[in-house]
């Protein structure tokens, strides 16, 4: 959790006005655990260390939001020690992290905007997630007619699956108050972890990187660069978005010829159709535990068909 | 050949305990390069595996009858799901009601979720009152391997003449909700219905999801 910063009397500094008033219906999501006594009753397996647990909750970057105008809402999620949660594209097992919006009449909320995951291997099974502190980014667009005024609450279900070496799915209902008001500004509160939860974003693709694919018994990954110091020290690994298009565990191999940086992906083997898009992320530093990478890319290759 | 195949040839109870007793090995070590894995079309591998009393159960017994593998942990919440509602137990007596077999397999390593001794696995399935033909215990995971299961659930459906004919989720909808599972469409109903009717399986394979299988 390099990037962290840890906020331990955050509920005494929420009570103010404005999108910060973080207001938390449901705090640690143990109940589905706590209704399923007979998961940890009777087993041989029982041992000291507690199931995984999750604190939810949104924050907003902004102290008042203007009419019309996008802004950014992070739904918070911090693991226990060693639990992590799903990527978009969870891997070989779990399931990704989701949120259902309850927003005021015509208020648009975005997809997650996922930062770059990190692999997690259970007994060799690897799955594609985060661990620790977990910032997944919202925008949220207002309608332009929005008066000022009376501030308004966004609410969300989230819902999630923590694993360590068990998994216990949770979900939390969690909102935040927003003022409506000209002169919003980001909030200095919470303006270090937004900018550090950006850095955790896959950046766009260099503009003069060149990235395509072919698909055959596996899938080859190649992306070319004008110079083969792009690729010096990396240690690739490639999250596709979609599931069950390669075997997540499967083992990457990398080659540099040239200027060029080659991967051979295995296909899954319950992928039966062709693949035709393989848009995802490729860290070139690369680890199985957190923190993930922080070199990563946001990769949309083309299919090159075979002669 | 896998090691298993020795078992054959040992005591029921031998080779529970030796299967017990034997370290944890490296997963590379487990696949030898002999070892034919499961895959669709071709004919499902045979293994032996003690169950909850012992005993010795074996694939290949069940030669001409549709068998189904169901890879399982009851500390997974995606596995309770399909028995707190009650739709794998009923599953399971609507397809050994027709004269079909279910194996449901356990591969949680010594002291990981879901692993239980044999007397404690017997209790456990039990009060889920499930209704498998047999309960089998894979704490080493190799028939897990062999058959490469990744998740719970993760199941197989064999057809009559021994082929492997579906490798796959329990249904389409990936959740934890119970409330899904009516709603869901399960693939392996659907797969024992058309081996049954002597047609292809429809969707014979979809991405497992659930838990990771805790080797």
């Amino acid at each position: 959790m390099t990037y962290s910063i840890t906020r331990r009397n955050v509920v005494l500094r929420r009570l103010r006005s404005g999108c910060a008033a973080a207001k938390r219906l449901g705090r640690f999501a143990l109940l589905r655990s706590l209704l399923f006594p007979a998961i940890f009753a009777g087993t041989s397996w029982v041992a000291a260390a507690p199931p995984p647990r999750v604190d939810a909750r949104l924050v907003c970057e902004v102290t008042a939001i203007t009419p019309g105008e996008a802004f950014w809402v992070a739904l918070r999620l911090q693991t226990s020690e060693d639990a992590h949660v799903y990527w978009v594209n969870p891997g070989d097992a779990g399931m990704a992290v989701s949120i259902e919006w309850k927003l005021p009449a015509r208020f648009e909320a975005g997809d997650i905007v996922w930062p770059a995951p990190a692999r997690f291997s259970t007994g060799g099974i690897v799955s594609f997630g985060f661990s620790g502190d977990v910032w997944l980014l919202v925008p949220i667009t207002p309608p332009a007619d929005l008066t000022a005024g009376a501030p308004v609450r966004l609410e969300a279900q989230a819902h999630w699956l923590a694993c360590r070496d068990v998994c216990v799915p949770g979900e939390a209902r969690i909102s935040v108050d927003v003022a409506v008001e000209p002169g919003g500004r980001r909030d200095p509160e919470w303006a270090p972890e937004f900018d550090q939860a950006r850095r955790r974003l896959p950046a766009a693709m260099p503009a003069e990187w060149k990235a395509r694919f072919t698909d055959g018994e596996s899938l080859t990954l190649t992306l070319t660069s004008p110079s083969s110091g792009a690729w010096a020290g990396a240690k690739p690994f490639y999250y596709p978005f979609d599931e069950g298009v390669i075997e997540a565990s499967a083992a990457q191999e990398s080659r540099i010829i040239g200027n060029s940086l080659t991967l051979t992906l295995k296909k899954s083997k319950y992928r039966s159709n062709a693949v035709t898009a393989l848009d995802g992320v490729l860290a070139l530093d690369s680890s199985e535990a957190a923190p993930g990478p922080l070199r990563a890319f946001l990769v949309k290759p083309t299919l090159q068909r075979k002669e | 050949m896998l090691r298993i195949s020795r078992f054959l040839r040992l005591p029921a109870l031998t080779a529970a305990l030796v299967l017990l007793m034997l370290p944890a090995a490296p997963s590379d070590e487990k696949a030898s390069p002999g070892a034919a894995k499961a895959a669709i079309g071709k004919a499902a591998p045979d293994f032996a595996l003690p169950d909850v009393d012992g005993k010795t159960v074996r694939l290949s017994e069940f030669k001409g009858k549709i068998v189904v593998l169901e890879w399982f942990n009851l500390g997974c919440p995606f596995v309770r799901k399909h028995y707190d509602s009650g739709a794998m137990q009923k599953l399971q007596s609507d397809v050994t009601g027709q004269g079909g077999v279910w194996l449901s397999i356990c591969s949680s390593a010594p002291g990981k979720q879901g692993h239980y001794a044999a007397a404690e696995m017997k209790a456990a399935t039990a009060r889920e009152k499930a209704a498998s033909t047999a309960v089998l215990l894979d704490p080493q995971g190799e028939v897990g391997r062999l058959y490469g299961a990744k998740t719970t659930p993760h199941m197989f459906v064999i057809a009559q003449d021994g082929v492997l004919v579906y490798d796959g989720a329990i249904d389409n909808i990936k959740s934890t909700d119970v409330a899904d599972v009516p709603k869901a469409e399960n693939y392996v109903r659907a797969a024992v219905d058309q081996t049954r009717a002597g047609k292809p399986v429809a969707k014979p394979t979809t991405p497992p999801y659930g838990c990771s299988v805790k080797y």
